[in-house]
């Protein structure tokens, strides 16, 4: 039932896009220049030109591909989920409470993000190269990782909207939270650091959306997947716990409104 | 005659005083950008770690100097075609279309006390925060006040690229898409993951010699190092104008265009 409430949503998200191509088309678009520019830039400063950063190009492939993949899969077939702490402020979720579903799984198929499109193109071109220019079997492995890390993004986005039942202008501290990850994920930080910054990053969900699922495409051996799988699904888990959490606190929002 | 310098009079006194308010607005409501100002050290932090790591062996800048560059080229980048102050600009013109005045005037007065607010409180973040990363306070003020000498004139630039996206929001109904890949291409390619001297040959020559580097790497270099990287100030300055004449112009064709082919949301 559920898979084909999924469908029906993304078959009504696409008509809304193909509805307006020209929007769908510019968001794609934009989103791939967009890419291809702060590729090119980090090209110009960590690359050209630098033979000593060579070691590090696989893995800024391999995250770039991992994270893009990922960012662009979420927030395109799951893109109501990055508008959670939005919705629970607006009080846009007391509908979905009203069904018998999962109020989250409500709120993630609810919208789609055009421009998100132009990530997960990028990202798919990303698992190309690498699949075709370094091994099919480490495209594989950036395959799986991506499965890990958009576990950890939808896992990270439950946790921000949460944060919306728990503290006043929560949404916009959720948004924070998601932008200091995605920096924290697009840069090569597993590479950054080490010692003691390499554990305060490790705390952070940086650690389940790019830097141990990369770290597990880099290395050999399925401990490292096995710690990647632990970090996503713990991680979701976790999110899912503090959402439920804060559901049964939740108050209408007509309440909220005579509050303010 | 008279009357004409009368009216040119006032119509500059409304535009300063316009400006103005947008200037101090920005610091009636810090509270609700408190994101944006934690997101600033953050990145000062983030971008500094990427560069020790991966370009501290060129031996160009120090650390200190690296921490200093990058808080600037924030400061520079964090309010550099801020989309709510774009759609601001947009907002009222089919209003203007019944004023008595110029809606480029206006807009451009907007942008341009806009951004001159935003910065003055991101450098007053960046005097309170670099010491906290170990940076001389006296060092801090230096370069704090070496780029208030440059703000008048980048803010110039700003408010000119605003006003292109503003022009062009009118004209196309929807340009939001291509603010953030334009801004990209000042944030990778004028030098704000850091210096361009870092960056590779043949990259370093050819970035040197595009816009973003004058608006970006070079205020910063000068803030630091006191001058600009192998140019003179009149250079400096002289392809500032040239930016500026470049934008006019555009913003003029997008102005007509939208003028004649703008419809109200009744049209």
């Amino acid at each position: 039932m559920s898979s084909k409430l999924l469908q029906s949503a993304l078959i009504y998200n696409m008509d809304g896009h193909r509805a307006n191509p020209v929007n769908l088309f510019a968001g794609a678009l934009g989103m791939v220049i967009n890419n291809v520019i702060f590729l090119a830039g980090l090209w110009g400063m960590l690359f050209a030109g630098k033979p000593k950063n060579a070691e590090l190009l696989f893995y800024y492939i391999a995250l770039t591909a991992v994270v893009m993949t990922s960012w662009g899969s979420v927030n395109f077939f799951f893109g109501g989920l990055r508008s959670l702490g939005d919705l629970i402020t607006d009080g846009m979720l007391e509908p979905m409470l009203a069904t018998p579903r999962d109020p989250i799984y409500l709120a993630a198929i609810s919208k789609s993000h055009p421009i998100a499109l132009g990530d997960l193109l990028m990202g798919l071109l990303g698992l190309t190269a690498v699949f075709f220019q370094f091994s099919p079997v480490m495209g594989y492995k950036c395959l799986f990782a991506s499965a890990l890390s958009s576990l950890a993004f939808a896992g990270l986005f439950i946790f921000a909207g949460s944060i919306s039942f728990f503290v006043s202008r929560g949404n916009q501290v959720g948004h924070l939270l998601i932008e200091l990850t995605v920096s924290m994920s697009t840069y090569p930080t597993g590479k950054m650091f080490t010692g003691p910054e390499r554990i305060l990053l490790l705390l952070t969900p940086a650690a389940a959306t790019a830097v141990l699922p990369v770290d597990a495409v880099e290395k050999a051996g399925t401990k490292f997947f096995l710690i990647a799988l632990l970090a996503a699904v713990g991680f979701f888990i976790f999110s899912v716990l503090i959402f439920r959490i804060g559901l049964s606190r939740y108050r209408s929002v007509s309440l909220i409104g005579i509050q303010r | 005659m008279k009357y004409t310098i009368l009216k040119a009079g006032k119509s500059v006194r409304f535009h300063l005083k316009h400006g103005l308010f947008n200037f101090s607005e920005q610091f009636s409501d810090l509270t609700s950008g408190i994101a944006g100002f934690l997101l600033f050290p953050f990145y000062i932090w983030l971008i500094t770690k990427l560069w020790e790591k991966f370009n501290a062996y060129q031996g160009n800048y120090t650390l200190q100097e690296i921490l200093l560059y990058i808080g600037i080229t924030e400061i520079l980048f964090m309010t550099f075609l801020s989309p709510t102050s774009l759609s601001r600009s947009s907002a009222d013109f089919s209003l203007s279309l019944a004023r008595p005045r110029s809606w480029l005037g206006m807009s451009f007065s907007g942008l341009y006390g806009r951004c001159l607010g935003s910065r003055i409180t991101y450098i007053i973040i960046f005097i309170i925060i670099m010491p906290l990363f170990g940076i001389k306070v006296l060092d801090t003020l230096n370069v704090a006040i070496r780029l208030c000498y440059l703000l008048p004139f980048l803010g110039i630039v700003q408010a000119m690229f605003g006003l292109g996206f503003a022009s062009g929001q009118v004209l196309w109904a929807e340009t939001s898409y291509f603010v953030i890949p334009v801004s990209k291409i000042f944030l990778a390619l004028g030098g704000v993951f850091g210096p361009l001297t870092d960056f590779g040959e043949s990259w370093r020559t050819v970035l040197l010699k595009l816009p973003p580097s004058d608006i970006f790497f070079q205020p910063a270099h000068y803030c630091i190092k006191g001058e600009f990287y192998h140019i003179s100030k009149a250079t400096w300055a002289g392809r500032i104008v040239a930016i500026c004449f470049f934008l006019w112009i555009a913003n003029l064709l997008f102005y007509r265009q939208a003028r004649l082919h703008h419809q109200g949301y009744g049209g």
